[in-house]
């Protein structure tokens, strides 16, 4: 049996001494609130933003919010940003396989390639 | 500190600073923690699929009902402090974790129980957004909006009250044994679990609730 000092472990165990302080947590919750707040905010006053701006500014801006508050709480609270990489690796690919997913059902029902297929083809099993 | 690791094996043993053993994997982190990770990762593809259907639905909500649009029925200021609620009880999760990581067994516990008792607040503000979503004749079948809705927002309460049991479950089963240090990890993974949860609902709150149709 060698000793040996595993890098990653060694970063996983030294990172622990990084997490931030019981005031960081409060801090951070406040700032998650504000953002909640921001959001309520626009939704609110989308009228006034889409008239000037345009709805898709508002549908943006609430979600690079939610891309925002997801991170934090993801590096923070879930203390990604301190653990190991391949903890982040690990959540990205679900997120990405759930994003694929999304998009795969959007082309099936909004762009109707499929269904448009099946029926060329005479296949039984068209979505209509 | 040293960590001991046998070359050949997949698994290695670590030794933290008060020499309390820890299974670890390869990657030098304990098995449950990559476990538990693993997990939310492949829950990630139930709650993309549960978004999804709701968002190829979201127009749907005329169908059979007097309403044209979701915003017609959200009441957002209620759901709004549902959402401060639950973001509020990460925070407490948070400070529970580092209570115990300090060994300070009293705070962890007043901590957990917070945590579960903010998560019942969020479970009964939902059961009560769905008895009005029900007297106001937007059921289960009512339309495929209301299908989509209920099951996605459904299966984040169950996770949500699957999270309070785990809260419930790790106060009861320290009571003898003790809330110190070396159950950081239960507490951790828990806290994995409820964070999760919140950032659930970060997207729902955003996606359904708040983005426009149009």
């Amino acid at each position: 049996m060698s000793v040996t000092e595993s890098p990653e472990t060694h970063h996983d165990h030294d990172a622990h001494d990084d997490h931030p302080s019981d005031r960081s947590y409060v801090m951070i919750a406040i700032g998650l609130a504000i953002l909640t707040a921001v959001e309520v905010l626009l939704f609110v006053i989308e009228d006034q933003i889409a008239d000037t701006l345009g709805v898709g500014s508002v549908k943006i801006a609430l979600i690079l919010l939610m891309i925002v508050k997801f991170w934090i709480v993801g590096a923070y609270f879930m203390h990604l940003k301190f653990d190991n990489l391949i903890l982040t690796k690990l959540f990205i690919s679900g997120l990405v396989l759930a994003v694929a997913v999304y998009f795969i059902m959007l082309s099936a029902f909004e762009f109707n390639f499929w269904n448009d297929g099946l029926l060329d083809q005479g296949l039984p099993g068209g979505i209509s | 500190m040293a960590s001991t690791t046998v070359p050949e094996a997949a698994a290695t043993v670590t030794h933290d600073d008060h020499g309390h053993e820890e299974h670890a994997t390869s990657y030098g982190m304990s098995n449950n923690k990559m476990a538990m990770w693993l997990f939310l990762s492949s829950d990630c593809l139930l709650f993309g699929a549960l978004i999804s259907t709701f968002l190829l639905y979201r127009t749907n909500i005329s169908d059979g009902t007097p309403f044209a649009e979701p915003a017609d029925v959200f009441d957002i200021p209620f759901t709004s402090l549902s959402s401060f609620v639950l973001l509020m009880s990460s925070l407490t999760m948070v400070l529970a974790l580092s209570a115990v990581k300090r060994d300070d067994a009293r705070n962890g516990r007043i901590w957990l129980l917070t945590t579960a008792f903010l998560g019942m607040i969020f479970i009964g503000g939902q059961v009560y957004e769905f008895t009005i979503f029900s007297a106001e004749g937007l059921q289960y079948s009512t339309n495929t909006w209301t299908s989509a809705f209920f099951t996605l927002t459904g299966f984040h309460g169950v996770h949500v009250s699957v999270g309070i049991l785990m809260l419930l479950g790790t106060v009861a089963g320290t009571r003898e044994s003790g809330l110190g240090k070396e159950k950081s990890e239960t507490v951790e993974l828990v806290g994995l679990y409820w964070h999760f949860v919140d950032i659930v609902w970060v997207i729902i709150f955003t996606v359904i609730y708040l983005i426009p149709i149009g």
